[in-house]
């Protein structure tokens, strides 16, 4: 080292020449025996070291806090002595209902009314504040969603909609796609009902049942027209009011019916 | 089940001991006394430190 | 051996020769070490390379997609979920794992001062190596996958992988073992920890998970401590390794402060193995486990400041170097991504961040942060070092590097900011339950045709590469031009200045 040599001489000619000659005597040997202290073991920072004893501080005080006194079956997330919030939304009873109903109708429905029920122009009626949807009872909606609808619909008193029906846009019945029980039907019911601003009662699956009751026999393919699904009270128990029944529509629910029970009938009349 | 009881409670006793066999066999062999000296491990005579060894682009390639 | 390092001493490359001119025979015991990593490396680098085109390809696929879901759908075996899978399988045991091995040999016998033992063996092992993927792979197109992330690979598969990477391992070891330099560097640390830490992760998982299935929620813990420990004990020490090796190596300087490159190992070997279940926040598992993962994924920052520290203030005044180096420009790029993936990693640890980021394209982001933006531009940075030494040729083309470097810099930059803002988004979108799930899924189509976009920068930065790399092998079966041998009689001074431009 440089230094070591050139030190006797700096302290000959110095002031304190005493105890700085003693000192770098006594580590001349240490000085003669290190390489420079250049590069490659630079000590550790200390704030490096304070950072360190920081984290591991966080460390703990965290795993205090939220390690559910290490027990087997605590699964909270939160601090120890704070409950799990509950959530703020008011419970809907029919919520799950609603959801449920929401999967069937955004899987089938929504394909030709739209997920926001806006329905398609030339293809399927609006659903969002419609006259149909938000009548007393749900037995004209559940008819058409069990056999289906051909034909033109005035919706809303004014417009009507799907005037290309005759070309054969038909809605058949929907009734094994969205999943063929009394409980889906009145779901999908309930959700429609209840949502883009509508304000229909919810449908129960008795309801559903009293509904399908009277047309059981009907068949699948049997599309409804506007003109017989108007002789159907909305609300009620759903089986259409005999004393207004005119001929015609006699003859259009025995033609409604499959063809063997037809024959039935008619054999039981002509006696 | 309990094969796999074996093996974890094995390891469980195994990977620890392990590490801490590692650990004393690198200070009883000296691995942390010279750092300094490690440090230059990469380093010989041949590629001493100071000299670079990878110069390719830019033009005057080494 | 005598004869050996003569027939050796005429290949020597020129760079080795115009630095210190004066002691032939270390040049020759470096040269031999080289020489002896040449077949297996050279092997393990080029198949490799290969998995790492049909991984990108299958990357492309997925990405494509993603955004249009029409492309090359009446293909069954090139559905989402199989190409997606695929993918990962490719690059992960495919492409990262097979250069970590190449790279961890070279780097083994230099540090060990000795050349490779039975490098035969291990070429053998490398063939059997490339065999299991290419059945796994297989496997997954075909449908056998075992739907386990990260464990993909059919059951039938993963012995061969098993066995031919115990064979590379034993052999790591035993070079080890027979080294000439007593003394440990960092990177043998980290390497030789590596080499034992993955077995170790791929047996426990097999036979946790698919040998002898553990039940329920312990299914979920053992797959995240396994794959996130894949990138923790596997990937990341040796990509550390190798930057600890060659930052010091190119620049000429040794490591900034090596107690702290020692804390930084020791560290993360504490601290990592516990991690993965913070993937499971939220998830049916007791809080005590998740939390403790939490803790020790925000432990990690002390290894990550550690390296980071270490790694800056060893390039602080060597910046202007990048210019002239592509390992340097790889290698500081990857240690920066490895800095700022972990710092990344360590808040969307946290519970509050969790639930935003989880199961968004943010995880995405991160995940390819972390493998490729650090870990893959290490290894192409450790390759552009360690390639011309093995086949002691000149990198043919500067224009192919300068063309791969900036286009998977640009490629990953493009792909992992716009994804981890956009995962951001998705997630509060997702947590906002007035936000319709077509909303959120329209919201990000424009992103991930950008990420498209970002795909085929690095495809073109992945051909540069290969197609530099294959001149390379040419010009190694191409007869030796210099006068090498004339350089070792002393006249090394005429031919290095007859090279510069």
């Amino acid at each position: 080292m440089k230094n070591s040599q050139e030190t006797p001489n700096a302290s000959s000619s110095g002031l304190d020449r005493g105890e700085n000659h003693d000192v770098t005597e006594l580590h001349a040997a240490v000085l003669r025996e290190k390489p420079d202290p250049i590069e490659g073991f630079e000590p550790v920072n200390l704030w490096v070291v304070a950072g360190i004893a920081g984290l591991l501080f966080w460390g703990g005080a965290y795993l205090t806090q939220y390690s559910g006194r290490f027990e087997a079956m605590e699964f909270s997330e939160f601090p120890h002595g704070m409950p799990a919030p509950v959530a703020a939304v008011a419970a809907d009873p029919l919520a799950a209902v609603k959801r449920d109903g929401m999967i069937a109708y955004n899987a089938v429905c929504a394909l030709c009314h739209g997920e926001d029920g806006a329905g398609k122009a030339g293809v399927a009626p609006l659903l969002a504040g419609s006259d149909w949807v938000n009548a007393d009872g749900p037995n004209r909606l559940l008819r058409i969603v069990r056999h289906g609808l051909k034909g033109t619909v005035k919706v809303n008193k004014d417009v009507t909609w799907n005037p290309a029906n005759d070309a054969g846009i038909v809605m058949g019945s929907q009734w094994e796609a969205i999943g063929g029980t009394n409980e889906k039907l009145a779901a999908v019911l309930t959700y429609v009902r209840s949502s883009w601003g509508n304000t229909g009662a919810a449908v129960t699956p008795q309801m559903v049942a009293d509904g399908l009751a009277a047309v059981k026999d009907r068949s699948a393919e049997a599309n409804w027209t506007q003109e017989e699904l108007l002789q159907v009270p909305a609300g009620g128990s759903g089986a259409p009011a005999a004393a207004a029944a005119t001929p015609d529509q006699l003859k259009a629910q025995l033609q409604a019916l499959p063809a063997d029970q037809r024959q039935a009938i008619l054999k039981e009349l002509s006696k | 089940m309990s094969v796999i009881a074996f093996i974890l409670l094995g390891s469980v006793v195994l990977l620890p001991a392990a590490a801490l066999m590692a650990l004393r066999w690198a200070a009883s062999s000296g691995q942390f006394r010279c750092p300094d000296k490690a440090a230059l491990l990469p380093f010989d005579e041949v590629e001493p430190v100071g000299l670079e060894t990878d110069r390719i682009l830019g033009g005057n390639r080494r | 051996m005598i004869k050996q390092s003569q027939t050796l001493r005429a290949l020597l490359p020129g760079d080795a020769l115009t630095g210190g001119g004066t002691d032939v025979g270390n040049k020759a015991a470096l040269s031999e070490i080289d020489a002896s990593c040449r077949v297996p490396v050279l092997f393990f680098f080029l198949s490799g390379l290969a998995w790492l085109l049909a991984g990108t390809v299958l990357a492309l696929v997925a990405s494509i997609k993603l955004h249009t879901p029409g492309f090359l759908a009446s293909w069954e075996w090139l559905t989402f979920s199989n190409v997606r899978t695929a993918h990962l399988n490719t690059v992960i045991y495919g492409f990262a794992s097979q250069i970590s091995v190449g790279v961890t040999i070279w780097l083994m016998c230099r540090l060990c001062r000795i050349p490779l033992v039975a490098p035969g063996l291990i070429t053998v092992a490398n063939l059997f190596y490339n065999i299991g993927v290419t059945v796994g792979v297989g496997g997954i197109l075909i449908g056998d996958s075992t739907a386990i992330e990260w464990l993909e690979m059919p059951r039938y598969a993963t012995p061969i992988l098993f066995i031919s990477y115990a064979l590379i391992a034993v052999w790591t070891i035993v070079t080890f073992r027979l080294r000439a330099e007593r003394h440990l560097y960092v990177s043998q640390w980290y390497l030789l920890a590596a080499v034992l830490w993955f077995p170790w992760l791929y047996g426990t998982a097999q036979v946790m998970l698919l040998i002898e299935p553990v039940r329920g929620v312990v299914q979920a813990s053992v797959n995240w401590w396994f794959a996130h420990n894949v990138l923790g004990l596997w990937f990341t020490p040796i990509g550390l390794a190798s930057i600890y090796y060659f930052i010091p190596k190119v620049i000429g300087r040794p490591i900034h402060s090596y107690y702290l490159s020692v804390l930084g190992f020791w560290s993360l070997a504490l601290f990592y193995n516990w991690n993965g279940m913070h993937h499971l926040v939220g998830g049916p598992l007791p809080s005590w486990m998740i939390t403790v993962s939490i803790v020790a994924s925000v432990m990690m920052l002390i290894p990550v400041i550690t390296v980071a520290i270490n790694h800056h203030f060893t390039m602080l005044g060597h910046f202007g170097k990048l210019k002239y180096s592509p390992t340097l420009r790889f290698m500081v790029f990857g240690a920066v991504s490895y800095t700022l993936a972990s710092l990344q990693g360590v808040a969307s640890a946290l519970r509050s961040v969790s639930e935003v980021t989880h199961f968004t394209h943010h995880t995405i982001a991160h995940a390819h942060l972390g493998m490729y933006a650090f870990f893959t531009m290490v290894m192409f940075g450790a390759m552009y070092y360690i390639l011309p030494r093995i086949t002691q040729r000149e990198w043919p083309s500067n224009g192919l590097i300068s063309l791969h470097f900036w286009g998977v810099a640009l490629g990953i930059a493009l792909y992992v900011v716009p994804m981890s803002i956009m995962g951001f988004i998705q997630g509060t979108m997702l947590n906002d339950a007035a936000v319709r799930f077509l909303d959120v899924v329209q919201f990000t189509l424009p992103w991930l045709k950008l990420r498209t976009l970002a795909g085929l920068l690095l495809a073109a930065g992945h051909g540069a590469f290969v197609i530099n790399v294959g001149w390379l092998l040419v010009r190694m079966f191409e007869p030796y031009r210099k006068p090498v041998v004339r350089i070792l009689t002393g006249e090394a001074e005429t031919v290095a200045a007859a090279k510069l431009p």
